[in-house]
């Protein structure tokens, strides 16, 4: 790397010379790799990227300056002239963002500078767990993988294990290329970001493949059940850029809003009516809005609607599914009679928290949109806007993990945690064979390998992908344009290495090989390839035109599985507005960003409600032992003003055994309560409810508020 | 490693009369050269900072101009180690002065370079010729009709 | 509203802008997604739990919530609180080294180098938006390669609060002044609002009756936090419609 910058330089007269200094934001970004030379103190560059945290896959811009730190070189400490990245902001060209950017979009900052990244590979010499590596050369380490590789390749390929993001991107191509040239079986994505239960219901209701996209800034009037879509559904951004438009971006009309869930989220805060459903019975809720529909409102839609979903929800029992779902009849009929009078009605169905039968739950949420006739409509629900770019087939679903873990002979954990996320995969991962991560630090995971070999930061990378929702036709694409900050290297880069060296080589899916392949394919003769590729790069991606709508294919119900009906109190785990599903635990301005709604920091509480708690002669700050049938935890408590009675939340985030000096050792995971079970038609990660009891513990903790004052009594003073 | 060009920590105070690694000559450069400030200090006239050039910038002419000359012969050895020259910044203020300043529109204004840094033309290293005090700057702006905000330069 | 007699610039003859910001909490998610871009931009440090749970972390913008009501029929209300940038700021007058004030484009001003650190401004703040750095701040490397040259690292001993992104109105100017024109309306966009995914919150010229945030601010829904007080806050609430 220096030797080409230092030929570089010497065969330019030029250096030194940057473009486009001054003028605006979106004039000035430049996608290539500015290397030290060529930055100017004081001056700034935008460059596109792209954000990594959540499958949002937001478009962004980076803000580049010159700065200098501090390295060793053979004993001696030197300054160093590094291009860093200052600043992060939405990209005004891309659909999602809209050159917004969200609180984890911002702080992806701290996990590129974070002080407790991998300076380079390593090889465990602790016990399986314990967290204990010393470093070995890149030459040994993919060694060592090649070989381990080998045997199982040529044993039994089907033992080779890949677990990696939900993502349709140039880095999930290349990882189904690897498997395909081993002869293994598909990567497998761990965590709740799959969203595998809406694609199955998408598929089910309207016949689609891929998350519907919900015009919600053209409605009327929404109604979400259980999509938390302004606390990191599928795409914050976007639907925060929505849901605003929808209030006051339109003239004289004002879209209201009601919600469903059985968490007072950042979503139930902001509706008009907010519909506390008892978790786990979302598919009640919706089965008896939908026979309400049928029943006292027959539209032209509902009679447009197949028999099979008249069907599905004529038979359903209106005083069943209110006493199971805690939604009184009368709430019910009112929430009909307003999307049957709205003239712009949508319902978003999401599962924010996985259930058991989270596949049904939308299903039937989703089939209400068919009997409102809203599928295709503006204002309604869309069909996913396909990139074109194949990427989608790459994306890897949930489905069958966990049972081939403990068996694998050779495990690649590739962007996710599911020691973290699905607590009985540690135990796994200790009688699984070779563990092979590539996370840039020591997490939960990671802990468990053989050899991590860390991968560059996302902000260091060069990658396309294609965000989950999106507006119109779009694949984000950028070239890398700072250099890595230590002896990491692209797992991609990795993955070709190890191909090659075990005799069955691959290609790397690059960014400019996705969009010369889409070149291709739109057969446009206008544009040369290589200035189309260009021109995109510059751009951080390429959008499409939005296409015309486009109603329902087949839908096609099937009986749905309903959810048992429990006593005592549910436990449910949620991924938080700050932690997502744990993954932003290591960054600080995220630990001290206040929770929104217990004001928490550097902590996550046990949410409580008042009843509940004063039954426990339990108040703010008393810690708690929260006990399921598949584990325990104790926590401070947040006596919640708006929790359901009887059911206790905790948000993810905390209680990380291993992911750095900020998150490792803080607080409690409440997977370990919930424990590992499974979304019965996609495999997905359930993140409750279990039913638990609580009990005061002696145990030390505490609980920081930024503001402990819940009520406004002495108005605005914290 | 990665990068080529280090700088040894040690070269960061301000000081009056640097003591600099190399006996760099501004008077030959203006006179004998004929060269203009800004073709090393490439931000001064139209960015927020002037900038001290990287030694890829001296070595642009060095590789081929006066090579025997004993400064550019250590200068080379600097380029041979692939070290930057540890240069000792003469300008500058100090972190807790909270002072933002921008060179560019200063040189917009028409203020000279030596209205701030002396004759450096006529200087071989240069020497702090002009104290930058708080009380100068804001009488050349009254002077100037320039702002004398506070918010003009701390923030 | 405040009333400010046009002034214009001696030099350029501009008319003198007077920087405002509306918030309108129909579109507000409370999302704080302006909490972490304003910390990013504006090198707040962060203070770590110990010092957080001392009550000394530092939030340039929070958002206040306050719980309505008792479940179910319980609603929360919410709101960013930065600093309002007073026309007649509690926090200047008991200054006793003229550290804090307000100058002519209505700004309230923090002169870092010229505090010595009384904390009188920030208990005299009814919006509590005025922090002290007990300690100079630290950053773990290589965190400290985030921050952002524009804006000065407030060394421990001073107060430090929301400078409605000075740096940025710098730069705007800068760069308007380069390419010979007036400043445009939107051309400033401090780090919250450039975030903002519900785009809830405009910042502009007050003084120009075209400016977004003037039109924002004569939509009707506006009120300003604890009016009452006299403060006459430069930061506009657009009420929630219901």
């Amino acid at each position: 790397m220096d030797r080409r910058n230092f030929v570089k330089l010497v065969g330019t007269a030029s250096g030194g010379a940057v473009t486009g200094a001054c003028g605006k934001k979106s004039e000035q970004i430049i996608p290539l790799l500015v290397s030290e030379e060529e930055i100017e103190p004081g001056v700034e560059q935008w460059h596109p990227s792209i954000c990594g945290d959540c499958g949002a896959g937001c478009g962004t811009t980076a803000r580049v300056m010159a700065a200098e730190r501090e390295i060793e070189v053979d004993g001696e400490r030197f300054r160093q002239q590094v291009a860093a990245i200052k600043k992060l902001e939405g990209n005004p060209a891309d659909p999602v963002s809209g050159g917004r950017l969200c609180a984890r979009g911002h702080a992806a900052l701290q996990s590129l500078y974070n002080p407790d990244r991998l300076r380079g590979p390593m090889k465990r010499v602790g016990e399986r767990g314990e967290g204990r590596f010393e470093p070995i050369s890149w030459e040994r380490a993919l060694e060592e993988v090649s070989e381990s590789l080998a045997r199982s390749a040529a044993s039994d390929p089907g033992k080779i294990l890949y677990l990696t993001r939900p993502q349709a991107s140039s880095r999930s191509a290349t990882v189904a290329r690897f498997l395909e040239s081993l002869g293994a079986p598909p990567a497998r994505s761990v965590g709740t970001g799959d969203f595998a239960a809406e694609i199955e219901a998408s598929r089910r209701a309207f016949g689609w493949a891929g998350i519907p996209v919900y015009e919600i800034q053209d409605s009327t009037l929404v109604l979400s059940i259980g999509a938390d879509f302004l606390g990191g559904w599928v795409s914050p951004v976007l639907y925060s850029r929505r849901y605003g438009h929808m209030r006051q971006g339109r003239s004289e009309l004002r879209g209201r809003l009601i919600h469903a869930e059985s968490r007072f989220s950042l979503t139930a805060w902001n509706a008009n009516r907010w519909l506390p459903v008892w978790p786990g019975q979302e598919l009640a809720l919706a089965l008896g809005i939908g026979h309400v529909l049928v029943s006292e409102h027959a539209s032209p839609s509902v009679a447009e609607a197949s028999e099979e979903v008249l069907a599905t929800f004529e038979s359903v029992d209106l005083l069943q599914v209110s006493e199971a779902s805690g939604i009184s009849i009368e709430a019910m009929r009112e929430t009909a009679a307003a999307l049957a009078q709205a003239t712009a009605p949508v319902v978003v169905a999401g599962a924010s928290m996985v259930r058991e039968n989270s596949a049904d739950a939308l299903t039937a949420a989703c089939a209400l949109n068919v009997l409102l006739g809203r599928v295709g409509e503006p204002g309604g629900v869309m069909p996913p806007a396909a990139s074109g770019t194949g990427l989608e087939d790459a994306r890897p679903a949930a489905q069958g993990w966990e049972a081939r873990l403990a068996e694998a002979e050779i495990v690649f954990v590739d962007g996710v945690n599911p020691a973290y996320n699905a607590p009985s995969a540690g135990t796994a991962l200790t009688e699984a064979g070779t563990v092979v991560s590539f996370s840039p630090f020591v997490d939960d995971t990671a802990a468990y390998a053989d050899l991590i070999l860390p991968d560059h930061d996302a902000l260091e990378k060069g990658r396309a992908l294609v965000p989950d929702v999106s507006p119109v036709p779009a694949v984000s694409a950028v070239e890398s344009f700072v250099s890595p900050l230590y002896d990491t290297r692209s797992t991609e880069d990795v993955l070709v290495a190890v191909a090659e060296a075990i005799g069955k080589p691959i290609e790397a899916m690059d960014p400019a090989s996705v969009l010369g392949g889409l070149h291709q394919q739109m057969g446009s003769a206008a544009t040369e390839q290589a200035a189309f590729v260009r021109e995109q790069l510059r751009q951080g991606g390429w959008r499409g035109e939005r296409r015309g709508s486009q109603g329902a294919g087949q839908t096609a119900l099937g009986s749905f599985r309903e959810a048992g009906k429990r006593g005592g109190l549910q436990f449910q785990a949620y991924a938080s507005v700050q932690f997502g599903e744990g993954a932003g635990a290591n960054r600080p301005w995220l630990q001290e960003m206040p929770d929104p709604g217990s004001s928490a920091m550097w902590g996550t509480a046990v949410e409580v409600d008042p009843g509940t708690a004063a039954v426990l002669g339990v108040t703010n700050g008393s810690m708690v032992r929260v006990e399921s049938a598949s584990g325990s935890l104790e926590a401070p408590v947040y006596v919640h003003p708006a929790a359901i009675p009887g059911v206790v939340s905790m948000a993810l985030g905390q209680g990380h055994a291993n992911y750095g000096r900020y998150a490792s050792g803080r607080g409690a995971n409440p997977m370990a309560v919930v424990g590992d079970s499974r979304e019965a038609a996609t495999g997905a990660i359930v993140h409750g409810p279990v039913e638990v009891t609580l009990a005061m513990s002696e145990s030390r903790g505490r609980l920081i508020q930024l503001s402990r004052q819940d009520r406004d009594e002495a108005p605005h003073r914290v | 490693m990665r990068r080529a060009l280090l700088l040894p920590l040690l070269a960061l105070p301000a000081q009056l009369a640097a003591e600099q690694p190399l006996g760099f000559s501004h008077r030959a450069h203006i006179e004998r050269a004929n060269m203009q400030c800004v073709d090393c200090h490439t931000g001064a006239v139209s960015r927020d900072v002037a900038g001290i050039p990287s030694i890829r910038k001296c070595m642009l002419c060095h590789q081929f101009i006066a090579t025997d000359l004993p400064e550019v012969v250590r200068l080379t050895k600097y380029w041979e180690k692939k070290h930057e020259v540890p240069w000792v910044r003469v300008y500058g203020f100090k972190r807790q002065a909270a002072v933002q300043f921008r060179h560019a529109p200063h040189a917009r204004a028409g203020i000279q370079c030596s209205k701030c840094h002396g004759d450096v033309g006529a200087m071989t290293v240069a020497v702090k010729a002009v104290n930058h005090t708080m009380g100068g700057c804001v009488s050349c702006h009254r002077e100037n009709q320039a702002s004398d905000d506070c918010l003009a330069c701390h923030f | 509203m405040a009333e400010q007699a046009e002034q214009r610039d001696p030099r350029s003859e501009q008319r003198v802008p007077q920087w405002a910001m509306a918030i309108d909490l129909d579109r507000c998610t409370g999302c704080e997604a302006c909490v972490v871009a304003c910390a990013s931009e504006n090198n707040v440090p962060t203070a770590g739990e110990e010092e957080a749970a001392r009550g000394r972390a530092k939030h340039w913008i929070r958002v206040d919530r306050y719980y309505e009501g008792e479940f179910p029929d319980i609603r929360v209300k919410f709101r960013p609180v930065l600093c309002q940038q007073c026309d007649s700021a509690p926090c200047e007058p008991v200054c006793p080294v003229y550290a804090t004030y307000q100058n002519a484009e209505g700004l309230n001003v923090q002169v870092y180098n010229r505090c010595i650190g009384t904390r009188y401004c920030a208990a005299n703040c009814p919006y509590t938006v005025r922090f002290f750095n007990w300690f100079t701040p630290e950053w773990a490397e290589p965190l400290g390669l985030q921050l952002n040259p524009d804006v000065s690292v407030r060394p421990g001993g001073v107060a430090e609060k929301c400078t409605f992104c000075a740096q940025r109105i710098k730069r705007a100017k800068l760069d308007a002044a380069e390419e010979e024109r007036e400043l445009a309306d939107g051309d400033v966009q401090p780090a919250c609002v450039s975030s903002c995914p519900a785009e809830a919150m405009v910042f502009g010229d007050m003084g120009d009756g075209d400016s977004k945030v003037s039109k924002a601010i004569a939509s009707g829904r506006s009120g300003q936090l604890l009016a009452d007080l006299g403060t006459r806050p430069r930061v506009f609430y657009l009420e929630k419609a219901d």
